[in-house]
């Protein structure tokens, strides 16, 4: 790199630095450019460290979730049985995703933190009986020291030594575990619903159209999926709750009691991202189609449907598997809003309760718990992007 | 067969016959003309080769024979198949064409074959749907193939994908999937193109030993001059959409009867020629192929042998030897000896 | 007629513009675009529309001839309401897009040009960002701050700015790492032309088309993200997004004020579908590939 790339690399790093220094604070922005640089670091990571570096780290995440679980002995045992597993039969882009988790959660720990103790407020500013001595004494029961690095030591010595997300600070006598474990399946249903839901739709409509370019279908087809990335899902969810629920009455307008109160928030959430998967899907056939193995297909005499089906379908899936990644991301924060609109227990719920009311715990946890989602699904993601084209697989 | 005995029999009755082929590609907001009354024939066990330079419409003659033209083409004239007109068959008729009796091999082995799907599947699915075969049979088939056309450790190679294969491999692969149902008429597009000069000659050792074996007909697609003489029995060269010269492939090389041909021979590098000098290329453009009908000769910008006579009119293919019924189209295979040329001038002019 | 002759050279600029002007859909697109624009921007002057003035005694009026679109809740004029809502939320679109496109452009191009180490850090700070929750991030950020930063538009463009860059980044890195090793800027730099100027006049030109595109294709995505903002309470004063949360509050089983939610839906859906459709129409017309 020459002596222009050098000034030019400089400053950049130089005015990340200083912006992050006038966010958060001269000491924390530091810290937080710290992380930032050994984060990236881990591209440097050999292919037999990075195996290594990632089998100790989920050894550690299993043993933890395990331990909190079960207990501690059967904690160590899946944690060495994880750790074994992994070095031997994962592959190197898994583990390097995993190995990549841990050190981005400390991060994002700690800048949420830093985030939540720089806003006004504090959970305890709302108490009534809030003497400086009782305040004291609750400050020293939750853990939430004035300064927001100790928090954040004992936040992570805790999570470390104990296993546990701590106590909420604004729901008595509750972890935030014994709160967010309810809420997670329904997160979790809800969003894989959609997500299916998007895929499957998305698929056929966009195959579909684009089978036939330019013909009347293709043109309605699109023309319907530009429109359904154009609304808010809120939108969409609104309308359909007038229509399917005021109106018709054919489905219950809110709540999480029964299987038809998972219909609404899950189509509402899956259209949008529906729409946009239609688009790659169309694109992704027509390009596909234009290949010359395609014609070598035709010219061995096989079906169009056993083109489509077996010549043609691996390589135009393959745009829409990429997008599964953040469609997951996208459909997980999507349901803050969701969730939100359709009255259902889930956590992004949890989420928006505990910024508003400053619970820290609890905002610390759902992020968590996001960031380690998110990553799953992209692990997922990488797994079956290398099932469908064969060229990645040998560079696993 | 008996047919095969007696020479002017098998001629009489070739297995393609093409006549007339016009094949058009429609743009946007032009239309062009790749291929311009094509007529030609290819009789059992007979090797044709079609020569030209890229866009003469070598390639699209042959996407034409079996369909195989993308979205916005038409195709006129007739393209008889053993007796059957091929464009008045059904789309599953002519499916049941493809790949069974006659089969093509395309010019890049790395993007003509699917990259997603193992050899095995690829190879085995014609012998499925052609032959009706298990998979389990047509698998074997296709091993038993692969050792034919000189892959090694075949049955475990089944299993690898393309990209695990290197160019010379896949060609081959290319071949075997091409031949695995026995098809009479073997259409090879650039088969050689992409590949290093060693490998060529081992391909196309391959295909005189195939087709020997199995009588097949080819027709061999190229512009490479070199390999038509090695596989070929008879050359027509293509120029701007037709055909310019016809001929047995030994007489076309020791006299060419057509000034692009000559050209064509004048412009490959000769191991005894000069080291002086330079290499000799034909200069001009290929004419633009949708100007619609020609006023004069479409070689004449760029022919050496140029007169005034070449630019009052556009010649048409006239048997030339033997000498006699002058005009007639060739497609004539009556006499595969026979040789054509369009050009105004005179034959005996040329050097 | 004579053969041969030289086809007239088109330069890609026009043959793209050529193709853009033959698709019907993005000249709708853009046609209406335009229409709303100015729609929101000069109509209410024009027209003395007044989107201010509460009026208690005609609140939640249906559409009339006096009031095309209704009355709120606190009796405003609805139309004027949309349409001087519609101007934040344009203004919104924009700004936040400009400020993602000038960064994610910059970004994108250093760390692409320089490549090597260089551009792996880089790309890993990117992907680090992309992976973190970021719209999580965001709407921390709005809720903690909500009080002291409620209805003023300057954080919004900036948080809604900072979501998008990293995708225009990854973009046009994408395209100057193939650029990079192209002949015309390998002669540039052999004739001795500094980093700045290969970059400013070979590079940057050429990857314009695909920040074009990009770039019209982000303004609907950064409406619709500050409209969820709005709907969390988080967005700015007066805005579609704010208009469409508003009117999905009052639906309720009894009374439906159902032009509360329509009017500003309906702009919304269709400023965005124009843009939608215009940013197809330059996509195909930049890359003729997937038409």
């Amino acid at each position: 790199m020459n002596r222009r790339g050098r000034i030019v690399l400089g400053s950049l790093l130089v005015a990340l630095v200083v912006g992050l220094a006038l966010a958060l604070g001269v000491r924390e922005g530091l810290a937080v450019a710290f992380g930032l640089a050994l984060i990236s670091s881990t591209a440097w990571l050999g292919p037999t460290t990075a195996r290594i570096v990632g089998a100790v780290f989920g050894a550690a995440i299993a043993f933890g979730v395990t331990r909190a679980a079960e207990g501690a002995l059967p904690g160590v045992l899946v944690a060495v049985a994880f750790a074994f597993v992994a070095f031997k039969w994962l592959p190197v882009r898994v583990l390097r995703r995993i190995a990549f988790l841990v050190p981005s959660l400390v991060l994002l720990i700690f800048t949420t933190t830093i985030l939540m103790y720089r806003a006004p407020g504090s959970p305890f500013a709302q108490e009534k009986a809030a003497t400086p001595d009782v305040e004291a004494a609750l400050r020293a029961r939750y853990g939430v020291p004035k300064s927001a690095i100790s928090f954040f030591e004992i936040y992570m010595r805790r999570l470390v030594v104990e296993g546990t997300l701590g106590p909420a600070i604004k729901v008595r006598g509750r972890t935030v575990e014994q709160l967010l474990a309810p809420a997670l399946p329904v997160s979790l249903s809800l969003g894989l619903l959609a997500l299916v839901i998007a895929a499957a739709l998305g698929l056929l409509l966009g195959m579909r159209a684009g089978l036939k370019p330019n013909s009347f279908s293709d043109h309605a087809s699109m023309g319907l999926a530009t429109i359904g990335i154009s609304l808010p899902s809120f939108v969409i969810g609104a309308a359909m709750m007038i229509v399917f629920a005021l109106k018709l009455g054919w489905l219950p307008v809110a709540g999480w009691s029964g299987y038809r109160h998972i219909v609404m928030p899950a189509v509402t959430l899956a259209l949008p991202y529906a729409a946009y998967i239609a688009r790659l899907a169309r694109s992704g056939t027509i390009e596909v189609m234009q290949q010359d193995f395609i014609r070598t297909a035709r010219a061995k005499g096989l079906s169009e449907r056993v083109i489509v089906l077996r010549h043609a379908l691996p390589g135009a899936i393959l745009p829409v598997v990429s997008f599964l990644g953040p469609a997951a991301a996208g459909i997980m924060t999507g349901s803050f809003v969701i969730e939100t609109l359709f009255d259902v227990p889930g956590v992004g719920q949890w989420f928006v309760k505990g910024a508003i009311n400053r619970d820290y715990s609890v905002v610390l946890g759902t992020a968590i718990l996001y960031a380690a989602l998110v990553t799953f699904f992209n692990l997922l993601v990488d797994l079956a992007y290398a099932w469908l084209d064969p060229r990645v697989r040998g560079q696993l | 067969m008996s047919d095969s005995d007696d020479p002017k029999a098998v001629a009489a009755k070739p297995l393609l016959d093409v006549r007339g082929l016009t094949t058009e590609f429609h743009g946007d907001d032009r239309v062009v003309r790749a291929v311009d009354g094509v007529s030609f024939t290819v009789g059992k066990g007979e090797a044709v080769g079609i020569v030209g330079e890229s866009g003469s419409g070598k390639s699209a003659t042959a996407l034409s024979i079996l369909g195989l033209l993308p979205e916005r083409a038409t195709t006129a004239g007739s393209v008889v198949f053993d007796g059957a007109d091929v464009f008045g068959l059904s789309p599953a008729a002519l499916r049941s064409l493809r790949g069974r009796r006659i089969a093509m091999v395309f010019q890049d082995p790395m993007t003509s074959l699917n990259p997603y799907l193992r050899i095995e599947d690829q190879l085995a699915e014609v012998a499925v749907l052609h032959l009706r075969l298990s998979r389990r049979d047509a698998k074997a088939r296709a091993v038993a193939l692969l050792d034919r056309v000189g892959i090694a450790d075949a049955k475990s190679r089944m299993r690898s994908y393309p990209h695990e294969l290197s160019g010379g491999m896949r060609q081959r692969v290319m071949i075997a999937m091409a031949l695995l149902c026995d098809p009479e008429l073997l259409i090879l597009d650039e088969p050689t193109t992409a590949l290093d000069v060693t490998i060529q000659a081992q391909i196309l050792e391959l295909l005189r030993e195939l087709r020997r074996e199995r009588g097949l007909s080819i027709i061999l697609i190229t512009h490479d001059l070199g390999i038509v003489l090695g596989l070929c029995d008879r050359v027509m060269v293509m120029y701007a959409g037709r055909i310019v010269e016809s001929s047995p492939v030994v007489p076309l090389f020791r006299r060419p009867l057509h000034p692009y041909t000559l050209a064509l021979l004048a412009s490959v590098p000769r191991l005894d020629g000069s080291a002086e000098g330079r290499l000799a290329s034909i200069g001009g453009m290929p004419p633009r192929l949708d100007q619609g009908p020609f006023r004069e000769c479409t070689f004449a910008p760029r022919c050496v042998f140029v007169h005034d006579a070449c630019r009052t009119r556009d010649p048409d293919l006239v048997v030339v030897e033997p000498p006699g019924d002058a005009v007639s189209a060739v497609g004539d295979a009556r006499d595969a000896s026979a040789r054509a040329r369009r050009c105004v001038l005179p034959a005996e002019r040329m050097p | 007629m004579s053969a041969g002759v030289a086809e007239q050279s088109r330069g890609p600029w026009e043959a793209a513009f050529a193709r853009l002007r033959k698709n019907r859909w993005a000249l709708v697109g853009f046609a209406f675009f335009v229409v709303i624009t100015l729609a929101c921007f000069a109509l209410p002057a024009f027209a003395g529309l007044d989107a201010v003035t509460t009026n208690p005694v005609h609140k939640h009026l249906p559409p009339s001839s006096s009031h095309w679109f209704g009355t709120d809740s606190l009796g405003r004029d609805y139309l004027a309401r949309v349409l001087v809502g519609g101007r934040t939320s344009l203004l919104v679109g924009f700004a936040a897009t400009l400020s993602s496109v000038i960064i994610g452009v910059l970004y994108g191009a250093v760390s692409g040009y320089y490549g090597g180490r260089m551009d792996e850090v880089m790309m890993r700070f990117v992907d680090f960002l992309y992976g973190l929750p970021y719209m999580f991030l965001v709407i921390l950020v709005m809720l903690l701050f909500s009080e002291t930063a409620r209805g003023n538009p300057l954080p919004v463009f900036i948080a809604l700015g900072l979501v998008e860059w990293l995708t225009m980044a990854r973009i046009v890195r994408g395209q100057v790492l193939g650029l990079r090793e192209r002949e015309f800027v390998l002669a540039a730099r052999l004739l001795g032309a500094s980093d700045l100027h290969v970059i400013g006049r070979h590079v940057l030109p050429n990857v314009a088309g695909v920040v074009t595109v990009y770039g019209t294709l982000t303004v609907p995505s950064v409406i619709i993200l500050e409209s969820f903002l709005s709907f969390l309470g988080l967005g700015v004063k007066l805005s579609w997004g704010q208009l469409v949360a508003e009117g999905v509050s009052v639906v309720n089983p009894i009374r439906s004020y159902w032009w509360l939610l329509a009017f500003p839906s309906v702009f919304l859906a269709a400023t965005l579908v124009s843009l939608n459709f215009l940013g197809d129409g330059l996509r195909d017309a930049v890359d003729p590939k997937t038409r």
